[in-house]
């Protein structure tokens, strides 16, 4: 795993991975980690949204988009501790922007009035928190197969609650893989995605996410 | 070492504007009853024999996959000392021959540098060099202010390129034509002669730090602002440019691009566009809030600001950027698939890639990732923005399953210490 074999020292990361995860330990276990749980439907909070205009032309709406955006940014740059995630839909000219727990006092002042903005209070983990513990995980992967040839594609989602983790060959061009994705061992992937289902196990995530890992021994990253 | 700074004032009949450009001197020629070069100060300031032009002191381009990693790490070095050291440092550079670096002070070398910089080998510090970087920049931007475009009502450039080896400031002025937002012409000779004037009362003034001189260059023709490159354009055969930058702290202009694309070569139609990598301008790596797959190519010459977009997309101008969320409306231009567009599936996702003139993997991250796999091999760098907008939102980077990654254009805005360029 290329890009893991740039850790430094089994240690630092193996700490770097227990203090992702401080905060964490009331996370609930989940007994299948290849499945997706159903993410908990948060609760919204009537934030007195603006009528959204229907009859907008969608030069209107993209540029709605664009400010929705801006402000979403704002937000999170204001409030990082309480900043879940966001989302845009400009073609309903509706958007939300969720909170781990209640709506800070100011925040609606940040948004500014625009039109179809939903502020969304108690939404459980954060975007930060969600990424923070998929590094530590894949760090602590990294240091464990220091010596396998493998990679990680990640991704998580904070309004469905899910980290994705999926184990791929090597990455295309390493050197250290001179033979290419025909040495890739689907046994050895395995391997290494079972310890991290173990991981997530003995270290849960924040609560209500659920960690997916799955082994991918065809596809790559594939740098365009 | 040839430190080329860019500057320039254009002043067209009614708005002034500004004008960064680079590359013209050696290539014009005086225009019709314009006496052009001539050496500034003679007596006091200008050397009587000056070095080789630097332009003949280029290191061939074909360096080895080990000198290349040296001189970045070299460049890392270098501007660490830089900054760390802003009242000491002077200038430093890589040797001809690409086996050796100095890096230059004022006066005496730091206590500890030396031992600090054990790590990398094979560079020679000086010391009392007489004069500092600022002490350089501060100059040039005399240079610069002092000239008074009343009554000019053509555009022109004035470039003021600063060579700390040969101890010269080498000033060019030419006309500009073509420009895109005029209708005026290049600036008369007449006009063109009276800037140099400005120049010359101000070097008489003022004279040069520490023995420099100062030389102004012959402009042979006008240079034609039309040929300028936009962003968006094919990088080195193999990947696309994304956005013009400008760096924060200085003139210096390049195109944004993704950390594993290359960081010189050809560009659009131009041949060796870039210099060699400018220092900390590759930051590939996995940083929650500011890592991602990019980098920025230092250009040798001036760039129009606008962005390529393809033939459906046209060309536009980026002067705002935002970072997209979930849901948001994004398109992209690439060298092989042309302009499209999808909507923004999730956020913070990280994968690895190879770098080769890192000559390591890299994890990269956050990407941001699209509902679709709209791209490939040869898009890498591309830009990404909100659709129907001029506001950027990414630096295209590659394909997993059935989605499209890009990095924030923001966390590279911030990485770099630069901002759009848009003219």
């Amino acid at each position: 795993m290329g890009g893991l074999r740039l850790l430094a020292a089994a240690t630092e990361f193996l700490v770097a991975f227990g203090l992702a995860l401080t905060g964490c330990a009331s996370g609930e276990p989940h007994s299948d980690p290849s499945a997706v749980t159903p993410a908990a439907s948060a609760e919204p909070v009537s934030t007195a949204v603006p009528t959204a205009q229907p009859d907008w032309s969608l030069e209107e709406r993209l540029r709605w988009a664009v400010d929705v955006a801006a402000a979403v940014t704002a937000v999170k740059e204001a409030y990082p501790h309480d900043f879940a995630y966001a989302r845009i839909d400009d073609f309903r000219v509706a958007a939300s922007i969720a909170f781990t727990g209640a709506v800070p006092v100011g925040a609606a002042d940040l948004v500014g009035g625009l039109p179809g903005v939903e502020l969304v209070a108690d939404s459980g983990s954060s975007e930060q928190q969600l990424s923070d513990y998929s590094g530590a995980l894949r760090d602590v992967l990294g240091v464990e197969f220091e010596t396998a040839v493998f990679s990680v594609v990640s991704h998580v989602d904070a309004h469905d609650r899910t980290i994705e983790l999926v184990i791929t060959g090597p990455v295309p061009g390493d050197p250290a893989d001179p033979v290419g994705p025909a040495a890739v061992d689907p046994a050895e992937l395995e391997r290494i995605a079972q310890r991290a289902r173990e991981l997530a196990k003995a270290t849960p995530p924040p609560p209500g996410v659920t960690v997916v890992v799955t082994v991918d021994p065809v596809h790559v990253y594939r740098p365009d | 070492m040839r430190a080329r700074v860019l500057f320039a004032a254009a002043v067209l009949a009614t708005a002034s504007l500004s004008l960064p450009l680079a590359g013209a001197s050696a290539q014009v020629a005086a225009p019709p009853g314009w006496d052009g070069a001539q050496a500034v100060g003679e007596e006091a300031h200008l050397a009587p024999a000056l070095p080789e032009d630097p332009e003949t002191r280029h290191p061939p381009a074909d360096r080895t996959q080990d000198e290349l990693e040296w001189s970045v790490e070299f460049a890392r070095v270098a501007t660490h000392v830089k900054n760390a050291y802003p009242d000491d440092f002077s200038y430093a550079g890589l040797a001809d021959d690409y086996v050796g670096a100095y890096i230059a002070f004022a006066g005496a070398v730091p206590d500890g540098l030396a031992e600090a910089i054990g790590g990398v080998s094979r560079v020679e510090l000086i010391a009392d060099a007489g004069f500092t970087r600022d002490d350089l920049l501060d100059y040039q931007g005399g240079i610069l202010r002092s000239v008074t475009p009343e009554g000019v009502d053509g555009a022109f450039a004035v470039v003021v390129d600063n060579d700390p080896l040969r101890r010269v400031f080498d000033v060019t002025i030419s006309g500009v034509e073509g420009f895109e937002s005029s209708d005026a012409g290049a600036a008369s000779s007449a006009q063109l002669a009276g800037i140099e004037e400005d120049i010359v009362r101000f070097v008489a003034s003022a004279p040069p730090p520490a023995g420099f001189a100062v030389t102004v260059l012959p402009a042979e023709r006008p240079v034609a602002g039309f040929e300028w490159e936009d962003g968006g354009r094919s990088l080195a055969g193999v990947c696309t440019g994304a956005f013009p930058v400008k760096r924060n702290a200085g003139p210096e202009l390049g195109i944004l691009t993704a950390g594993h694309c290359p960081g010189t070569g050809s560009y659009g139609s131009t041949s060796d566009m870039f210099y060699p990598p400018y220092p900390y301008s590759l930051d590939t790596k996995y940083n929650v809030n500011t890592g991602g797959d990019f980098r920025w190519n230092h250009s040798r010459y001036l760039l129009s600001g606008y962005t390529y977009l393809g033939g459906e997309g046209g060309r536009k101008r980026f002067a705002r950027a935002e970072d997209p969320w979930v849901g948001s409306q994004v398109c992209h231009y690439g060298r092989t698939t042309g302009h499209g567009c999808d909507t923004v599936r999730s956020l913070n996702s990280g994968a690895e890639i190879y770098v080769p003139d890192g000559h390591r993997v890299y994890e990269i991250g956050p990407l941001v990732r699209t509902w679709n796999s709209i791209t490939r091999p040869g898009d890498s760098g591309g830009p990404w923005y909100f659709r129907g907008t001029d506001t950027a939102a990414g630096i295209h980077s590659g394909v997993y399953g059935n989605g499209s990654y890009f990095s924030y254009v923001t966390n590279a805005l911030q990485n770099f210490g630069v901002t759009l360029w848009v003219g």
